[in-house]
């Protein structure tokens, strides 16, 4: 018997309404875990160059991995997939909560959805059953109203929701995720793709314990975690993920009013310690663990922000408010609100309104092309009014929820200069300028600028952690950009992307040897964290061969132009990316991966890790490149 | 929690800093919490104070006095706010 999965990959073909399963042997579990592994897998066999995202023939995968569904901390997580409407290079992104261990323990291991349904349905997945239902009835309500009516429908309350949203529903390419309401799979708009497939949620009940293989080893280590998460979480279960905006905004990095500065006069007030004080009336969690790390917030008018909705995370506090000026925390709550009701990206809506602003403020646009709002930094007014728009493809929000990319292209003049994004996905909330690998890591993301398969320099400037774990020894300046930083940069995303293939909570503080033996006490297989790392480094692999038969290369490994120019204020004054060091440590980190110096896998690196067979799906002229 | 003293009160009998601890720090704190008052001795530097406190050095991403990130050598003066910062990756 199998530990930790089924066996068993649920095909549905939203077409013509049929549902089929796979049954994978055990070789492709051990070799992609889930996640990530499974959604490259897939997409990489089954979506060609050519293929419209928001067409019938992109695929959309809603993935657990091995270990989601066993009680212990950080397992409740799930992974989507499917070529990005927003970056049309591959497409991932996580949410916490309790939808994925729900799907685990309804009896599947994964949902690849194919096809497009003439009218709205949901699947409901119970017991390693599945059945496509009517959602004609949940068209355009909320995130909110859907949870409830599903809910009420089946008659259980215990169902958890996985849905796409109103935005998802207008193809906005800002679209989320949403899971149980306040989680979010927020980027490369992945809620659009499921809104074109008119694939209204996956709703999951399971009642079946995921077996496991040796139970006593994961008590234990789960126990583990109970007793020690405090030692080095207590401040963000105390004050969640903006525990530290303070701080980034006293070193200069909080990126302020769409990047052009790092220092925000009125950080105390958005920042997490605040939110504890003024409007956290509880703290949430997600399936198993301790930590409790969510947020939940009300207020009273003029915005009533509904606790329901949960609470902003750091990255939202920053994204809708000092990166937009915004300095009201009760307005950043409301648009938290207003981007979880409607099934939007946070991270993509603020910073495309901070570009918008910009835009304003530079005349390229004016109030006859907003409808009449006054779009300027600060304006917390207008910044709500604006996520308004974009969920409703309203007015102005109809471009803006292009994302920035596309709106400025559009709108032209130059505006090009003001869209902070790449790969077209718009750049989260963490600075280049202050965390100089961390802007080569943004190049290098398969998904376009991304912060959580990162490296965040500024951990490893006086002691390096777990880093040790990977031979590494010294600390290193979180601008230096040499050959062992890139190392550094290396390991991360590799440990990150085995993370993402696990689907497991990145903030729950694990140790290396610990995560291993999971996979190992919940599998049954003799684990090694070598074998962890190889399962995260073949992922990064398949997304590559993946982006390069899109036509992503070297030459759209970018980063915005904006991190390259010094900032003019603040505690950074000066500071930039040094372009040539930024451009050596991306070859080095090609050559380090074991690929050529236009970042194309070379044969025996894609022999090593075991997928040879990826060398078929390498473009021509990547072949040639690679000597394939 | 009870200030011991404020800068310019001129009531207290011993000078004192605001220390606001950010992040993970607040483990060293021995239960202050996150913000408390500490006794300022003359000559102390930063670094004097977090090692007084009990915070390793390799724990402090950066230090600021009322706002403004300084150095480990820098002396604070009574009443100053002491901004301690764990590194954090944010989410
Ligand atoms: S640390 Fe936070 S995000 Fe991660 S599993 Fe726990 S509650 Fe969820």
């Amino acid at each position: 018997m199998s530990n930790g999965y089924w066996g068993k990959i649920m095909r549905v073909n939203l077409t013509d309404g049929t549902i089929g399963t796979e049954t994978p042997p055990e070789q492709f579990y051990r070799a992609y875990y889930g996640g990530r592994g499974l959604i490259a897998y897939y997409l990489l066999k089954e979506v060609p160059p050519g293929t419209d995202p928001l067409g019938p023939d992109n695929r959309f995968i809603v993935a657990p991995g091995v270990v989601t569904g066993v009680p212990y901390a950080g397992a409740g997580r799930n992974s989507y997939g499917a070529l990005s409407p927003l970056t049309d290079a591959y497409g991932e992104g996580e949410g916490g909560g309790f939808f994925g261990a729900e799907l685990k323990r309804a009896g599947v291991d994964a949902v690849v959805f194919e096809g497009a349904s003439a009218k709205p349905v949901y699947l409901y997945v119970h017991d390693g059953e599945a059945e496509l239902r009517d959602a004609s009835h949940l068209w355009g309500k909320t995130t909110g109203e859907v949870e409830e009516l599903v809910q009420e429908e089946l008659g259980d309350k215990r169902v958890r929701v996985a849905q796409c949203g109103i935005a998802g529903e207008n193809m906005s390419r800002l679209a989320a995720v949403c899971n149980d309401l306040t989680h979010y799979a927020g980027r490369a708009g992945l809620g659009a793709v499921m809104g074109a497939k008119k694939l209204k949620a996956i709703v999951a009940r399971g009642t079946t314990a995921v077996p496991v293989a040796d139970a006593d080893k994961v008590r234990e280590l789960a126990r583990w975690m109970v007793e020690h998460w405090n030692e080095s979480s207590q401040g963000l279960h105390d004050h969640g993920t903006a525990s530290g905006l303070v701080g980034l905004s006293t070193s200069g990095g909080l990126p302020t009013r769409n990047f052009q500065q790092g220092h925000f006069e009125g950080a105390e007030k958005i920042s997490g310690q605040t939110m504890t004080e003024k409007i956290l009336i509880d703290r949430d969690t997600c399936f198993a663990c301790p930590i409790r790390c969510k947020r939940v917030v009300k207020t009273g008018p003029p915005h009533n922000v509904d606790p329901k909705y949960g609470g902003p995370e750091y990255e939202t506090l920053g994204s809708l408010g000092s990166l937009c000026g915004v300095d009201d925390l009760e307005a950043v709550a409301k648009a938290n609100e207003l981007c979880n009701a409607y099934g939007l990206d946070t991270i993509g809506v603020g910073v495309t309104i901070a570009f918008a602003m910009e835009c304003f403020e530079n005349g390229l646009i004016t109030k006859e092309d907003t409808g009449g709002v006054e779009l300027r930094f600060g304006n917390a007014a207008a910044m709500l009014e604006m996520v308004e728009k974009i969920a409703r493809r309203e007015g102005f929000g109809d471009l803006l929820a292009e994302g920035s990319y596309r709106a400025a292209q559009k709108i032209g003049k130059g505006a090009e200069q003001y869209s902070v994004s790449v790969k077209k996905q718009e750049v989260p909330m963490h600075e280049p300028r202050l965390k100089h690998g961390l802007g080569v890591g943004y190049s290098l993301s398969p998904t376009g600028a991304d912060h959580c398969h990162n490296i965040h320099d500024t951990g490893y400037t006086k002691s390096v952690g777990s880093a040790a774990g990977w031979g590494v020894l010294e600390p290193m300046p979180a601008d230096y950009l040499g050959a062992e930083k890139v190392r550094l940069l290396m390991y991360n995303t590799i440990m990150k992307s085995a993370n993402n293939c696990m689907v497991i909570c990145q903030f729950v503080p694990w140790r290396l040897e610990h995560l291993a033996g999971l996979v190992e006490g919940i599998t049954g297989w003799n684990h090694t964290h070598f074998e962890l790392m190889k399962v995260g480094e073949r992922a990064i692999n398949l997304t590559r061969v993946f982006n390069l038969r899109q036509g992503f290369g070297a030459a759209e490994d970018t980063l915005t132009e904006r991190f390259f120019e010094p900032f003019k204020d603040g505690p950074l004054a000066g500071a930039r990316v040094d372009r040539d060091a930024w451009q050596k440590a991306k070859v080095t980190y090609y050559r380090m991966m074991g690929w050529t110096d236009d970042g194309v896998p070379t044969p025996e690196k894609l022999h090593e890790l075991g997928i040879g067979w990826a060398i078929d799906y390498l473009p021509a002229d990547a072949r040639r490149e690679a000597g394939a | 929690m009870a200030l011991s003293s404020r800068a310019g009160s001129g009531q207290e009998s011993q000078e004192s800093v605001r220390v606001r601890l950010f992040g993970e720090l607040v483990r060293f704190a021995a239960g202050r919490g996150y913000e408390f008052e500490w006794p300022l001795a003359t000559g102390q530097t930063v670094a004097d104070i977090l090692a007084a406190i009990g915070i390793p050095e390799a724990e402090v991403w950066m230090v600021a006095i009322n706002g403004t990130k300084v150095p480990g050598t820098t002396q604070p003066r009574a009443g100053d706010q002491l901004m301690v910062f764990s590194p954090v990756g944010g989410g």
